[in-house]
């Protein structure tokens, strides 16, 4: 069931009553139950899949927890410093080899999900085994993979009950398109959760309107606008296909961080909180920035994970410190750069497995190294500049630069995720410089590509609003609290208006295709 | 250097914490006073609660959802379908004003079932209480459903179902659905309904609630939208679309005309139909057969499904032992009495005429098969007479319509049924024949300026709800000046003056040679005359139930026009005269197109034409001396009795007859037969059949032999000639037919079997087409002089099928 289904709202909203009245005590219990029931209406054949990881991750974290708890109390009081580093050493590394089993079987059921379309006609014939994608399997592979280092590095105790962990694994807002939770930050409000408080309800609920109003007004307006232009992409011209572009870039945001909306709202409104995954990322001001603000929790999920054992391991430091004795810049560059590159190349991944992907990844990860490591230079070249033209680089200007310059090298990377294969990537670029064709924006040609005049000018009307009310965001405004001020009745005359924009200028039903969510199959 | 750049590096990585310190000190301060300012705002308005008891919540939750459902209702209202889908809709919301259980018959089907069944005049004559279900393109799943919500409000009183299967054999688009089950009340049955034509939740639920289905006319919503009483539905119709415009006059060009393809054959082929139409055909059936009530499917005259559907219908009816009539067959063809040209709309609808034959054929039947009940009188029933009443003087009054032959009673009707909306343009010249007392009676009724109108002057009228609401004239400047030039001035004593005065005749100056000239004198001088100005008129708005026209006259050699558009349909007929097209508001339909050029014979029905040309033939007209459109309409009934003849020919003869196909065709009333001999031939033509062409006068061809070339010639039953020539030796007949009568002058054709290399070969070309197949054969083609078109192309071929012999 799509969080744009019909029935999902009501049902929730029932859903959300139960959970209410449920005393505390059993209200994980209906989590649970939740989590399942929405997990079936995608297919209860797979919830195996879900349910297995979980078992593992809960096998290997109590493994790991015991032997800790066993090294624990075998360790004596009065031991020395290095018997205690010893001890604990050998501790971690039969701890280490439970991660490791326990991981690189979670990952690999994500690798065979996510390569199957392909590998299965080659291990077992065309059209043998079906197609399989349990739902969040990305997601939630990669919260338990975090759970599981976490134990290892005693960052986080290890969950005995395995329905707490299984409530986290199935916690429903999240299993659509995340945020990739945290199994700590959860468990305190499994353990305490907190009682009704109907304004938090309320703006929870809110948080879902808002969420939908991006998603269906905003983004799946765009999308039918990029989908058409970018089919014909051979014959298009080049500032249609930035046009559609452009769109795109609102579009995926509006679609991604509407759903998170809808699962950071559910969410609230049931008294829970997830993680934010994103923090108005067209105001960031360089490409490292644009990725701390988008898919947060990726983000740190991979620093956390990836990055930063890369960097604190032992052979990595011996090999930077020896290319760092000929020469100390390459050698502190060498600790950026070969994680970085490892980071973004697996992010990449992770978003698809296509060359398209790579390319994405590597494009990004390249960007960001550059501005690690030639970090010095750039900030030169910038006081350069900015003394040529006389702009103050603090100033609202220089800023304003900035950030269109961050959109700039967004738009780049969703040009490489659209086109779809290299060819295609390389069609779309080449027409931006051959067959550029201003003139297409302004001949009424716009109005050719599934949106109307009306419905064009509303999306652009909506991509402005959008804007406008971020950039008021970004500098700190929380508009629910800032509607909550006014009285009652201008508040429920805000409420039912926007409901009711959404019911009236969504795309849904009749003859609109509500386009999946984009995020959904990861 | 390197340590100086690392300490500048340094100093502004210091600098740049430093400034984030400051930065985070700054926000925080804000915040300070952010919260602080807060405290503040809610002390002095007090509105930013912080808490609110679990009662209240309860009850602004309520009040919250109620508040939702009260607009949601509305906005269902706001968002549903346009105008020209109101049509069915509110037919369809009329059924819900019935008093319950009273309907004994219902009616279902697509367009075709609610151009058929009169249910008004079934009460009239029979005093039956019948609803017509029908709704354009309704599937059958929405026949179904239709057939089960009404025995839900009409159980007790339900005992008939008829039903017009035209549909069977067609696909249906998504929008038929929608458009049969929207204007159903929402109720459980509606939900199964809804789902059963969707498949999938989210699309019931969408087509549930009209803001869901059509909440993306947003960017095209009226103010007819808002406003849906303004649009006042008479149930009196009860279901029934009253059209009285016939084909062959109003809507197609005879020559356009489909020529029906007649069924003297039954044959034994059948064709499948969709499943799901089938299914829910089976659903009624047994639908039916569970509540005990009378079903007869039906197909109506004038289009029929083809054998193999027929034959296939039939079967599906004798298996369910359920009566199937299919009209286009005897003899029930001729029990309802139907007329091809004068009974349908179109190609597949019945109009008022033809659907009045049906529904007295229909209505009999049910009273004497099935016992239908004569409701008149009847306690519960007394709302039939009403709208009895209404039937009369709202659709009726179209037909009273037609009797006037005067353009000013017939105006007068348009504007004292203010249901009515009229639009008036002329064409051409429409002033000299219009007299005094007309004018002045014009005046009267409002017309002030048409009744000032002069000769070729443009003018366009609308008049709405009982008033003229538009009224424009241009005099035509350039004519203006001609009849200055000419010495002319306007002189309104006497209309013969001016047709005096126009003709180019000098020696015209008395009034009684005047009244001498034709109209067509005087019209084809005045043509001579003038060129042809831009002056037209154009009229366009909405009328008072929001259907948008636009009218136009143009008055000039080039752009001589009148039509009227009403949401982009033309009807207007664009005669030279005063146009009047009728529009009636209620039924949301054209009801009446007419021209007022009383020059012409009078000619304002289908069934006048008929008339008219029965009349003409009668008094032994030729062709020629017909009217134009007299004419179109003889070529009609010859090429369609030409399709009848060789139907039936073809059928009898297979391939293996000639001597019956040659000696029929041979017969036929200006036909011209080419006979000419491709190949060999002469092998499988027997004893028999060689005298029987003996006998025809073709001795030639009953010597043909083997490898012989062969042409011959018949004009209108007589043998022009015939030549045979051995090895396949060359002979040509080249030349020209006169037909007495006809569409051509002259008829060019140009026969020849055989070649000068002696070669096999045959060709038979008339006004340069070739007819003859490329294949061996005796080929015949027989073609109409005065329609000046193919019969028929018939080839034989003995060596492949000997000839019949018996």
């Amino acid at each position: 069931m799509s969080f744009t289904d019909y029935l999902f709202f009501p049902l929730f909203l029932i859903y959300a009553a139960l959970y209410h009245i449920t005393p505390k005590k059993i209200k994980w219990f209906i989590l649970l139950a939740g989590g399942i029931a929405f997990y079936c209406t995608y297919g209860a054949e797979l919830l195996p899949f879900a349910i297995g990881a979980c078992l593992v991750a809960w096998v290997g974290g109590v493994a790991i927890g015991k032997r800790y708890e066993k090294f624990d109390a075998a360790l004596s009081p009065e031991a020395t410093k290095e018997e205690k580093a010893k001890h604990n050493a050998k501790a971690k590394k039969g701890a280490k080899g439970i991660l490791w089993l326990t991981v690189a079987l979670m990952l690999l059921a994500l690798v065979f999900v996510k390569t199957q379309s392909w590998l299965v006609p080659k291990l077992f014939g065309e059209g043998r085994i079906p197609v399989m994608v349990p739902l969040g399997i990305s997601y939630y592979t990669m919260s338990l993979v975090a759970y599981l280092a976490d134990t290892y590095w005693r960052k986080v105790k290890a969950e005995k009950n395995i329905f707490k962990l299984l409530t986290f694994t199935m916690f429903f807002p999240k299993l659509l398109e995340g945020p990739i939770a945290r199994y700590q930050a959860f468990e305190k409000q499994l353990s305490n959760p907190k009682g009704f408080d109907y304004i938090t309800f309320c703006h929870g609920l809110q948080r879902m309107l808002w969420g939908y109003f991006k998603k269906m007004c905003i983004a799946d307006r765009l999308s039918v606008f990029v989908d058409t232009v970018y089919e014909s992409y051979k014959t298009e011209y080049g500032s249609m296909l930035l046009l559609a572009t452009i769109f795109a870039a609102f579009s995926l945001y509006c679609d991604f961080s509407g759903c998170i909306d809808i699962a950071l709202g559910a969410a609230e409104a049931l008294g829970i909180k997830i993680e934010e995954n994103f923090k108005q990322p067209f105001f960031s001001e360089s490409a490292a920035e644009f990725w701390r603000r988008w898919h947060i929790t990726l983000g740190t999920w991979f620093k956390d994970y990836i990055y930063m054992p890369i960097v604190i391991n032992p052979r990595m430091l011996k090999i930077s410190g020896s290319i760092g004795k000929k020469n100390k810049r390459v050698g502190k560059a060498f600790m950026s750069v070969i994680p970085l590159l490892v980071v973004w190349l697996l992010t990449g991944l992770w978003h698809g497995t296509g060359i398209n992907y790579i390319i994405w990844g590597l494009y990004w990860g390249i960007l960001i190294i550059i501005s690690t490591v030639f970090a010095p230079e750039l900030k030169k070249l910038m006081l350069k500049v900015t003394g040529l033209l006389k702009v103050d680089p603090d100033g609202a200007g220089y800023t304003a630069f900035k950030r269109l310059r961050t959109f700039v090298l967004y738009l780049i990377s969703r040009m490489i995720v659209l086109s779809g294969s290299v060819m295609a990537l390389g069609v779309v670029i080449k027409r931006q410089f051959v067959a550029f064709g201003p003139w297409k924006l302004v001949d009424k040609s716009v109005y050719g590509y599934g949106l109307d005049r009306p419905n064009f000018w509303l999306a652009v009307l909506l991509i402005i609003f959008l804007v406008v009310v971020e950039s008021k965001q970004n500098k700190g405004v929380n508009f629910r609290e800032e509607i909550d001020k006014k009285n009652i009745v201008i508040r429920w005359l805000v409420y039912l208006f926007a409901i009711f924009f959404v019911l009236i200028f969504g795309m849904y039903g009749g003859g609109y295709d509500a386009a999946g969510f984009v995020y959904m199959n990861y | 250097m390197i340590t100086k750049s690392k300490d500048n590096a340094e100093a502004k990585d210091i600098k740049e914490n430093s400034v984030d310190i400051k930065a985070k000190a700054v926000k925080q301060e804000l915040k300070k006073d952010g919260s602080s300012k807060n405290l503040k705002d809610s002390k002095e308005s007090g509105s930013a609660e912080t808490k609110v008891s679990a009662g209240g919540a309860f009850l602004r939750i309520v009040l919250f959802t109620s508040l939702f459902l009260v607009l949601f209702f509305f906005a269902n209202k706001f968002f549903m379908p346009e105008i020209s889908r109101q049509n069915s809709y509110v037919k369809r919301r009329n059924f819900y004003n019935e008093p319950r259980n009273t309907i004994e018959t219902a009616v279902l089907g697509a367009s075709i079932a609610f151009h058929s069944a009169i249910p008004m005049q079934m009460y009239e004559d029979y005093g039956l209480c019948a609803y017509d279900f029908g709704s354009s393109g309704q599937p059958v799943l929405a026949s179904y459903f239709w057939l089960r919500e009404a025995y839900r409000l009409h159980g007790e009183s339900l005992k008939n179902v008829c039903m017009d299967v035209s549909i069977l054999r067609k696909n249906e688009k998504f929008e038929w659905y929608e458009a049969a089950i929207d204007p159903m009340k929402l109720s459980l049955l509606k939900v199964q309904a809804v789902y059963e034509y969707n498949d999938d939740i989210n699309d019931t639920i969408t087509h549930l609630f009209p803001l869901f289905a059509y909440h993306s006319r947003w960017n095209s919503l009226a103010a007819i939208d808002f406003d849906r009483n303004g649009y006042a539905a008479e149930d009196y119709l009860r279901g029934y679309f009253f059209n009285t415009s016939t084909a062959y006059f109003d809507n197609y060009e005879y020559d356009e005309m489909e020529i029906p393809n007649f069924y003297p054959d039954y044959g034994d082929e059948t064709v499948p139909f969709k499943t799901e139409s089938l299914y829910y055909m089976q659903k009624i059936i047994d639908f039916c057969k569970e509540k005990d009530l009378n079903l007869i499917i039906y197909k109506t005259p004038g289009q029929g499904v083809g054998i193999p559907a027929h034959n296939t219908i039939q079967q599906l009816a004798d298996k369910n032992g359920i009566p199937f009539f299919d009209f286009n067959f005897e003899p029930y063809l001729s029990e309802v009495g139907y007329v091809r040209p004068t009974d349908n709309v179109d190609n597949g609808h019945l109009n008022f005429y033809g659907a009045s034959k049906f529904t007295d054929w229909l209505g009999r039947y049910l009273v004497e098969e099935c016992g239908a009940t004569d409701v008149r009188g009847k306690a519960g029933y007394e709302h039939l007479e009403k709208q009895l009443a209404d039937y009369h003087e709202r659709s009726l009054d179209v037909m009273y319509l037609r009797d006037a032959e005067d353009p000013v009673d017939y105006i007068r009707k348009t504007i004292t049924n203010t249901g009515f909306s009229s639009f008036i343009a002329v064409k051409g010249d429409a002033a000299t024949k219009l007299t005094k007392e007309q004018r002045a009676q014009f005046k009267e009724l409002g017309l002030v300026k048409l009744a000032e109108l002069k000769p070729y002057d443009s003018y366009a009228a609308v008049i709405d709800n009982g008033h003229v609401m538009y009224e424009e004239i241009v005099e035509n400047p350039t004519k203006k000046e001609q009849m200055v030039e000419a010495g002319l001035e306007q002189d309104d004593e006497s209309d013969y003056n001016m047709i005096a005065k126009w003709a180019d005749d000098p020696d015209v100056s008395t009034i009684d040679q005047a009244e001498q000239l034709t109209f067509d004198d005087v019209r084809n001088a005045r043509e001579i005359r003038f060129a042809d100005p831009e002056d037209y008129i154009k009229l366009e708005g909405k009328l008072c139930d929001g259907t948008v026209f636009k009218v136009i006259s143009g008055v000039s050699s080039e752009y001589d026009r009148a039509s009227v558009h009403l949401e982009g349909v033309q009807s207007c007929r664009n005669e030279i005269g005063i146009n009047v097209v009728v529009y009636d508001r209620v039924i949301g339909g054209t009801v009446d197109r007419a021209v007022f050029d009383t020059g012409e014979m009078s000619c304002r029905t289908g069934y006048d034409y008929e008339n008219n040309l029965s009349e003409a033939l009668e008094a032994g007209k030729s062709f020629s001396e017909l009217s134009e459109e007299l004419q179109k309409l003889y070529l009609y009934y010859r090429r369609s009795d030409a399709k009848r003849f060789i139907r039936q020919l073809r059928k009898q003869v297979g391939n293996t007859d000639l001597l019956t196909y040659l000696s029929e065709v041979i017969k036929q009333d200006r036909y011209v037969v080419f006979v000419m001999a491709k190949g060999k031939i002469g092998e499988g033509i027997g004893e028999k059949t060689r005298a029987g062409l003996a006998e025809l006068g073709l001795n030639e061809l009953s010597q043909i032999a083997e490898g012989d070339s062969y042409i011959a010639l018949f004009e209108n039953g007589k043998l022009i000639g015939e030549h045979k020539e051995a090895k396949f030796g060359h002979i040509a007949a080249a030349g020209m037919i006169n037909p007495d009568e006809g569409v051509a002058e002259h008829i060019m054709y140009d026969m020849s079997s055989g070649r000068p290399d002696n070669t096999a070969a045959g060709s038979i070309i008339v006004d340069g087409v070739e007819y003859a197949g490329a294949t061996r054969g005796l080929y015949i083609l027989v073609w109409d002089t005065v329609t000046n078109m193919k019969v028929d192309i018939m080839k034989f071929d003995p060596k492949k099928t000997p000839l019949k012999e018996d």
